[in-house]
């Protein structure tokens, strides 16, 4: 394997942990705050013990995937060869494309919450967490469903 | 209307260089350049400029305008 070769694969293994990095992070923050949310209305009847399970289980997922990104965020620079082929115009672009698609997606939400709430009682401690949730995970899969490669 | 089209491929096999090869030289991840090279992704003129040099072509060599 030519130096090159082995440049480009380092930088695509760290492509690829940033992706299951933030992949962990919106699956951990949806678990998390969205359980928090539903165990607070007893919503859709789930055991409140599983929702209590399933809480425990994904903050330290979220927590241990925000650290490590963190970790990864501060370490990348320092190798400015693997940065450089990390993170580029398209990546750059790609994060624009994120921005735009998360604010849609969340207005959306918003403008459904609202209207919801001329049919329905809406429990603002049930949507406020999906809410948040959502705006965290969006983002995340997002840039993890476009950053390919 | 007019779309970027581009030689790159040429340009790159002709030197034989691998994506990796070219993606090193210009400071880009592979996905860039096979993105570019399958008109996915239209590059801005710094990366463009920058292809051009690496490969030691005119820009207009590499990228051009097809009406369609």
């Amino acid at each position: 394997m030519s130096e090159n070769e082995r440049l480009i694969k380092q930088a695509e293994h760290m492509g690829g942990l940033r992706r299951l990095l933030l992949i962990g992070q919106a699956v951990g923050y949806i678990g998390w705050i969205g359980s928090r949310g539903l165990g607070y209305v007893q919503a859709l009847n789930i055991d409140p013990l599983l929702l209590m399970v399933v809480q425990n289980l994904c903050w330290p997922l979220w927590g241990a995937s925000l650290l490590a990104s963190l970790w990864l965020m501060r370490r990348t620079p320092k190798n400015r060869q693997l940065s450089a082929l990390l993170d580029d115009e398209r990546t750059a672009e790609l994060t624009k494309k994120v921005f735009q698609i998360s604010y849609w997606v969340l207005l959306i939400a918003v403008a459904l919450v609202y209207a919801s709430t001329f049919v329905t009682d809406v429990d603002i401690r049930a949507v406020a967490p999906i809410l948040l949730s959502l705006g965290v995970a969006v983002p995340s899969l997002t840039y993890a469903a476009l950053y390919r490669g | 209307m007019s779309v970027l089209k581009n030689r790159l491929k040429e340009h790159r096999s002709a030197r034989n260089l691998t994506q990796a090869d070219l993606a090193v030289m210009a400071q880009v991840s592979r996905k860039t350049i096979n993105t570019i090279e399958n008109e996915v992704f239209i590059p801005s003129t710094l990366l463009a400029l920058s292809l051009a040099r690496v490969l030691d072509v005119k820009v207009e060599d590499l990228f051009y305008l097809e009406e369609t």
